[in-house]
């Protein structure tokens, strides 16, 4: 299993430099002149006739695409990484801030889908073609065809505009002030953890009130898909040759099912889980963006609008490297579940 | 014989699929939606000044006005919500397909490739398909068209370039599957070259599980072409699309209850729209992966 | 062994059973009216064509069908119990404890994620009353039984870690672990290699000598029917169309279908390349012939035949055969055996 997770790391450095490549040779694609614009920071600078040229020359914007893409690579890696127009400061700092905000949200969403939809996908596969099997899969697929930002605004409206019961923003009004408030300790910067930290109870139930609307909307889609795959999975392992050995041998019939099929039946849901925590972390942009929560989600969705290329390169770069790095966990968890995977 | 038992399962297939009542469902709807694709001028009429893709303004005032006769869905941002919807469904079966097919065209060509070549070339071209894989596809859409610039087509140049690599690698691993199978070693023993082996042995056996994923993927590229859009890095503002139509509620986001009829509308086309697809891709795995039989 | 079986009450006795699949096809009439009695001891062949119905007889004595299958009709007398009337808590107890199986494949038979140990310590916890070190003592016990070298290094192996022969001697001694009356074993040699399926040949013989286990050993193969078989049923198409002592059967076949499943057996003896096979394919089970389902394959079929059944008759001591033209039969056999001798 060490030469299995080794080898997997050692693949980690390209498959990381493949990702910059790739955008950064979107980035180069704007040529020089439109990528100089996103190092300007007032129009002052082009006051004089030659300005352009010296600056493109200053920045190194006319080189060949190796040599800026090795200077890129090599700020990037030093912890430069541009200026942010949306944030005001360095774009690292300015994820920094954001990052935890949606990682917050996205550790919250995980476990309920993930526990929700192996349940109902184990039980709707034991009730193969019941009634309740049916309902589970009708809802499944209205789930897996629901847009999150129709779901999204469609909540919104139902609980904000209809019955006023929460807002839209990470807080209440007022909360985010004591918030800003000097004397309030940042040690994680997730909203609820915060809070509690800093003694703050009703803070802390505001936060996870905010937090609600939010996950239902992010999770609806994944629930459905993992619980897609559970099911047949499930159906899948139900049918195998060792299930059968399983009741020759006179084992129970719950037996059979969480213990023989269930865990099989999980392995490939654990891929799945991983992807599925990845695709809540790139469905935080549009859930962000519709419950005006400030995270990275939303902030790359301001970016895109401002054309602040360096910031929605950073947050790009960031998404990627969760994803990269959640890949890595779900490989190395699979190996642990299934043993004959250990060998190779 | 192989022809025929082909022929006559094709048959069979066609017969399960009208049998199973969420696939019927499913085509119905899908059915529907091209009924209104095609009839768009006789149901929404047209847009007198210029580009029918164009939803004609016809108010100045920003401010939303609720569906009444004239305007039954409502009118948003100036523009009638009706019409939009209704030639959305062009832009959606247009951006769908086209996507759909090119996305997948690629990937079975990369995926062939892998498969046929093998060592080092498949390594290549798999690890290629991890990284484009490693940028999530809505992240790696939007870097895109911002990049690229506002407009339909821009929106699905992204959607193609990030859309292709599941079908690489579904297609090249039933390759190496199919390359095992008995009638393949014996066109092999025959001497048949390689690619023509590819072509008449191995991709149509291996291509309805593609297809199934193409059904299943269409709506999802239509979902994230309104994300875009949605988040104002997709089609231009005006354009006949639904999510550039749900774009304009974000202005109301406090007020939603002056515009929800820009939500739902749209909305509702969507979920249906989405749903189609899914039903009958779901029924298509169904019949395809006998497996997977119930 | 002994075929001395008059003064004895069989160990299992089937009467009739009937078992249904309902497909979407239509109902598949898998096992329709088979009958036989396994004594205490004993290994009886069943033996056909895949699709017979054999494993499915099998799988309906354990009550294992999955749900589409159906025991339509029938009796199955299992050690003085009636096993279709036995609620399921109970007969769980039987599984594995009264009544083993092994199967195939002992690849997919085997769970993956679970030790071989694992898997034959949860079935002695299950019917013994002992604790888990004991149950592991008894596992590596069974394994040294069964000829796995170092059991108590394999008994924390995964399935896949063990070669295919040592598998299924792995799967042997899982089903052997609470000491069964009756054994079914479902092609135990036909996924393994032809050395190693002799091994385990032999193995059963020894353990049924030391444990005194009926079996019942369904196979294709009347080599494997030649070597451990006492008495046989031959199946074909859900039906038994012979059921006789084997050493009668190999030298009086009644049954044109028995004949020419003997006659398919490649000789090495014979220079002659000649292979002979049963003309024409298995009919489709949703739709059989009428009268003998056989008809449509045997060479000596008439009119009758395709529209009568022929039902299972004494033909000679303790041998029964379903066939209106067992004269032609006697006829054919003799002419070749004449031919061959000359």
């Amino acid at each position: 299993m060490t030469a299995y997770i080794i080898r997997r790391l050692l693949i980690l450095p390209f498959i990381l430099i493949g990702v910059t490549l790739i955008i950064f040779a979107m980035i180069w694609s704007l040529g020089p002149d439109k990528l100089l614009g996103s190092y300007i920071k007032s129009p002052e600078a082009l006051k004089s006739p030659d300005a352009k040229e010296r600056l493109i020359k200053k920045y190194g914007l006319d080189q060949p695409m190796p040599m800026m893409y090795g200077k890129w690579l090599w700020n990037l890696l030093q912890g430069d990484w541009g200026y942010s127009l949306v944030g005001k400061v360095p774009v690292s700092e300015a994820i920094a801030s954001r990052f935890p905000y949606t990682l917050e949200l996205a550790l919250y969403a995980v476990i309920p889908v993930v526990l929700v939809a192996i349940w109902l996908g184990v039980t709707s596969a034991i009730h193969q073609n019941k009634f309740l099997d049916q309902f589970i899969r009708v809802v499944a697929l209205i789930g897996w065809s629901l847009p999150d930002f129709v779901l999204g605004l469609f909540l919104l409206w139902l609980f904000y505009a209809r019955l006023d019961w929460v807002g839209p923003g990470m807080v209440s009004l007022g909360f985010d002030r004591i918030m800003s408030d000097p004397n309030w300790t940042n040690v994680t910067r997730m909203i609820t953890i915060d809070a509690l930290i800093n003694g703050r109870l009703d803070i802390f139930l505001d936060g996870l009130k905010h937090l609600i609307l939010p996950i239902a909307t992010i999770s609806f889609l994944w629930w459905a898909y993992l619980l897609r795959i559970t099911r047949s999975s499930m159906l899948e392992v139900l049918r195998k040759d060792y299930i059968r050995t399983a009741r020759a041998k006179g084992v129970p019939e719950k037996t059979v099912i969480n213990k023989h099929a269930r865990r099989n039946a999980l392995i490939p849901v654990v891929t799945v889980s991983g992807l599925t925590i990845i695709g809540l972390l790139s469905g935080t942009v549009i859930v962000e963006t519709v419950f005006v929560r400030s995270g990275i989600g939303r902030f790359i969705a301001q970016a895109a609008q401002l054309l602040d290329y360096w910031s929605i390169i950073g947050a790009a770069l960031i998404y990627s490297l969760v994803l990269v790095l959640g890949n890595l966990i779900v490989d190395v968890s699979y190996a642990v579940i299934d043993p004959r995977i250990r060998l190779r | 014989m192989a022809e025929r038992k082909r022929k006559s399962d094709l048959r069979k297939m066609m017969k399960k699929f009208w049998t199973n009542p969420t696939a019927v469902m499913g085509a119905i709807l899908l059915f529907f939606f091209i009924g209104v694709a095609i009839f768009a001028p006789q149901i929404a009429g047209v847009n007198e000044f210029g580009d029918n893709y164009q939803i004609p303004r016809v108010s100045w005032s920003s401010s939303p006005q609720p569906p009444d006769a004239e305007h039954p869905f409502g009118v948003i941002g100036g523009r009638d919500v009706f019409y939009g919807v209704i030639w959305g469904t062009r832009t959606a079966f247009r951006l769908g397909l086209i996507v759909g097919l090119s996305a997948t065209f690629i990937g079975v060509v990369v995926g062939s490739i892998a498969a046929y070549f093998g060592g080092i070339i498949d390594e290549i071209l798999m690890r290629i398909t991890d990284i484009f894989l490693s940028i999530p596809f809505l992240v790696a859409a939007m870097v895109l068209t911002t990049i690229m610039g506002k407009g339909l087509n821009n929106v699905m140049i992204a959607l193609i370039a990030f859309g292709w690599m599941s079908s690489a690698r579904l297609i090249r691993g039933n390759i190496l599957q199919a390359r095992e199978e008995q009638y393949v070693l014996a066109a092999k023993a025959l001497g048949q070259k390689d690619g023509l082996i590819i072509i008449k042995h191995i991709l149509p056996n291996t291509i309805f599980p593609v297809v199934v994923q193409l059904t299943m993927r269409m709506g999802n590229y239509v979902i994230t072409a309104a994300a875009l859009s949605f988040l104002g890095v997709g089609a231009e503002p005006g354009y006949a699309d639904w999510g550039t139509i749900l774009s304009y509620a974000r202005n109301w986001m406090t007020m939603l209850d002056q515009a929800w009829f820009s939500i739902v509308f749209p909305g509702i086309a969507m979920v249906l729209f989405v749903l189609a697809w899914n039903l009958v891709g779901d029924a298509l795995r169904d019949i395809f992966d006998p497996r997977m039989r119930t | 062994m002994n075929n001395n079986n008059n003064h004895k009450k069989p160990l299992l006795s089937v009467k009739d059973l009937r078992t249904y699949f309902h497909t979407e096809d239509g109902i598949v009439k898998a096992v329709d009216g088979v009958s036989f009695e396994v004594y205490p001891g004993e290994t009886l062949g069943i033996v056909g064509e895949s699709g017979c119905g054999k494993s499915v007889t099998a799988l309906s004595i354990m009550r294992l069908l999955d749900e589409k299958g159906e025991i339509a009709g029938g009796e199955i007398e299992f050690d003085n119990m009636n096993v279709l009337s036995i609620p399921e808590n109970k007969m769980r107890k039987l599984r594995g404890n009264e009544m083993a199986m092994i199967f195939q494949e002992p690849m997919t038979a085997l769970n993956p994620v679970y030790t071989v140990g694992d898997q034959i310590m949860e079935a002695i916890l299950l019917h013994q009353d002992v604790n888990e070190k004991k149950a592991r003592e008894l596992a590596v016990d069974m394994l040294q039984r069964v000829g796995i070298p170092e059991p108590g290094k394999r008994v924390d192996e995964y399935p896949h870690e063990l070669s295919g022969g040592m598998r299924q001697r792995a799967m042997i001694a899982m089903s052997l672990s609470c000491n069964p009356k009756l054994l079914f074993a479902d092609e135990p040699t036909t996924a393994l290699d032809v050395t190693i399926q002799a091994q385990i040949l032999e193995l059963m013989k020894e353990l049924q000598n030391e444990y005194g286990m009926s079996i019942i050993m369904i196979t294709h193969d009347l080599g494997v029917i030649a070597e451990v078989t006492d008495r046989v049923v031959v199946m074909y198409a859900g039906k038994v169309v012979e059921y006789a002592d084997v050493n009668t059967l190999f030298k009086e076949p009644r049954h044109p279908y028995s004949w020419g499943l003997m006659n398919a057996i490649p000789r090495l003896d014979e220079e002659k390349e000649k292979l002979y096979n049963i003309p024409g394919i298995v009919p489709n089970p949703l739709d059989f012939p009428e009268g003998c389902r056989f008809s449509t394959r045997c060479p000596h079929a008439t009119d009758k035949c395709k529209t009568e059944e022929p039902p299972l008759e004494e033909v000679g001591e303790k041998h029964f055969a379903a066939c209106w033209h067992i004269d032609k039969l006697l006829e054919e056999i003799k002419r070749v055996r004449e031919g061959e001798s000359a």
